[in-house]
């Protein structure tokens, strides 16, 4: 991407509203899952079972779970394991992704066939099944979470980054770096790859939401983070049996998980709009989908 | 059109053997000892070595992966740790349960999705418009478990409207929730895409010229104009059957819908591998198999399709 179209972007990225409170959410979510624990009134794993079920109070701003926990501390401080998730998930994401596509588009022929057909394998899964599957077989565990959301997010980076390389290898300059003797090696590493990757950036910065909810979604059905544990996922399943007398174990969380994918949506619209002039004046393409 | 079918065939070939791959490394790779977890606490070390020459696991993995393939085609899916029943009986048992909630989900997801997209494109830039995005937005950013959970808390507990959870035989009470709380995102999804692709085509000059001829805005809406945009709606509806079937893991635990999503997780609870390792398999090629027809449905209704897939 260009300098002039880079500040482009960003202006205006700065003059859509909604971007710009999504991202002041996707900030929000970095500052409280660097700083939970201190901006915690309680510690999240304390139990005070005579302080058990109580509703929202000036002592407990969120409420108590039947443990007598602070819901509060426990959200602030599932935005720790939240944030970890993405940014853990993502990086692996990024770093296969990346190299796998960049491979295939640089190279072609039997690589890339090899490498494509392996992504038409994992995409030929719907992900939250492919993950159920590769938790269950694991002993459960955010760990196991965190790799297996970053491993089955490899094959649409690497078709997204495959495609930006097919353009790349032919460009002029890389042509005469090649002409010149540069090696393989050199060329990807100095012309190819820099060339290709911030759509990748984007994609994968976008693609925290995702792994958040399917984190999310683990640790409800119990195979992702595993008690005491405060993951918004779980939480939201510790709350199904007090749905009548004390919902809002369960409503909190949700509302957490809510708020920071709909931060993240924001600011793809806007980024997405702002990235294609056809669609301003307000049209907008879909978001991917999230489990 | 023929050639075009075929070469997507042929594709789905290697697609289908490597997700055969994958479920049975699922098993190979998973800790723990197959036959003990089958013989339990009660075992002797003849009985063991039978099973395990039975089960072809004293054999190579090669040889391991083609008894597993030649199983699965005599229909032979394995058999459940924990009650020893087939796995392809309970697929087949809890597979249609989980089709009918699908199928109505889908339903109110197409009529609400297109509606809300429709209306938000013609009346872009109002209160309305805003109000069909926001809901959108707002569908597609919160958890499903969790809108079934508040769904339950709202319209069963406080108003007790309908029932929190159940089969009750499939009657329409017990269809309410959890269609809607499955077909939620993709209401959301549906309305965005319906929106941004009805906006496109509004603009076309053949809309002009439908409303230069003086035909009613009705017409050219929902005539034309819905017509053209409604294809790339039909491919994502189609696709999204695969969200339908992981979904429905979430859903039918929340309202004990005995489908098969409620049939994968209670195996995932009590680590009945073979169940995970069955129903994770039936899925995958359901929902490959739902891709092919959807890829054939797309080129047939767009021909532009054939021709550019047929050049890669």
């Amino acid at each position: 991407m260009s300098v002039a179209r880079d500040s482009r972007l960003v202006s205006a990225l700065s003059q859509n509203r909604l971007a710009i409170a999504g991202a002041a959410i996707m900030l929000m979510l970095v500052v409280v899952g660097l700083t939970g624990p201190w901006l915690a009134p309680y510690d999240p794993l304390a139990q005070n079972l005579a302080r058990g079920l109580e509703g929202p109070s000036r002592d407990h701003w969120f409420g108590t779970d039947s443990f007598g926990r602070d819901i509060l501390s426990r959200v602030l401080y599932g935005a720790r394991i939240s944030l970890l998730v993405g940014v853990a998930s993502q990086t692996i994401a990024f770093t296969l992704g990346v190299f796998l596509g960049v491979i295939s588009g640089y190279y072609g022929g039997r690589i890339e066939g090899l490498i494509m057909r392996l992504a038409d394998v994992t995409l030929a899964f719907p992900t939250l099944l492919l993950l159920i599957a590769i938790t269950a077989a694991f002993q459960p565990g955010l760990g196991v979470v965190f790799v297996a959301i970053g491993v089955v997010g490899w094959a649409g980076l690497a078709r997204l980054v495959r495609s930006q390389a097919l353009v790349v290898r032919e460009l002029d300059f890389v042509q005469a770096a090649r002409a010149l003797g540069m090696s393989d090696a050199r060329l990807i590493t100095r012309h190819v790859l820099p060339n290709c990757i911030a759509p990748a950036i984007i994609a994968v910065t976008l693609g925290m939401a995702s792994a958040i909810m399917l984190e999310a979604a683990l640790s409800f059905i119990g195979l992702g983070a595993q008690p005491p544990t405060p993951s918004w996922g779980s939480m939201i399943a510790d709350g199904r049996d007090f749905l009548r007398t004390a919902p809002w174990i369960s409503i909190f969380p949700g509302l957490a998980i809510g708020a920071v994918v709909l931060g993240f949506n924001l600011f793809g619209d806007g980024l997405r709009d702002a990235m294609d002039p056809r669609l301003q004046g307000g049209a907008r393409a879909p978001l991917p989908r999230t489990e | 059109m023929l050639q075009y079918t075929l070469r997507r065939v042929v594709h789905t070939i290697p697609v289908l053997l490597g997700v055969l791959i994958v479920t049975f490394m699922l098993l190979y790779i998973a800790p723990g000892d197959p036959v003990l977890a089958m013989v339990g606490e009660r075992f002797d070390q003849a009985t063991i070595d039978r099973l395990r020459a039975e089960l072809h696991l004293d054999e190579p993995v090669w040889s391991q992966f083609y008894h597993y393939v030649a199983g699965l085609i005599r229909g032979d899916w394995g058999t459940s740790y924990i009650t020893g029943q087939p796995v392809l009986d309970g697929i087949m048992d809890h597979f249609p349960k989980t089709l009918y909630l699908a199928s109505v989900a889908m339903a109110f997801a197409i009529l609400s999705g297109v509606l809300i997209g429709v209306v938000s494109a013609v009346k872009q830039s109002t209160w309305l418009d805003g109000l069909g995005m926001t809901v959108a937005l707002v569908g597609i950013s919160f958890p499903v478990y969790w809108v079934g959970l508040i769904l339950i808390l709202v319209v069963s507990v406080s108003w007790r409207l309908l029932p929190p959870s159940g089969f009750g035989g499939g009657a329409l009470p017990y269809l309410i929730l959890p269609a809607l709380t499955l077909g939620m995102r993709s209401t959301a999804y549906i309305a965005r895409l319906t929106r941004s692709s009805m906006l496109e085509v509004i603009r076309l000059d053949y809309i002009r010229t439908a409303r230069a001829k003086g035909l009613g805005e009705t017409r050219v809406i929902g005539k034309h104009a819905l017509k053209a945009a409604l294809i790339p709606v039909v491919t994502a509806i189609g696709l999204d059957f695969g969200a339908y079937l992981s979904g429905s893991v979430l859903t039918e635990s929340i309202f004990a819908w005995p489908g098969i999503g409620r049939f994968a997780l209670n195996a995932i609870l009590k680590r009945d591998l073979p169940v995970i390792q069955g129903t994770v398999l039936f899925l995958a090629i359901v929902f490959v198999l739902v891709n092919l027809a959807v890829d054939l449905l797309y080129g047939y209704l767009d021909p532009r399709v054939r021709y550019e897939r047929g050049a890669r």
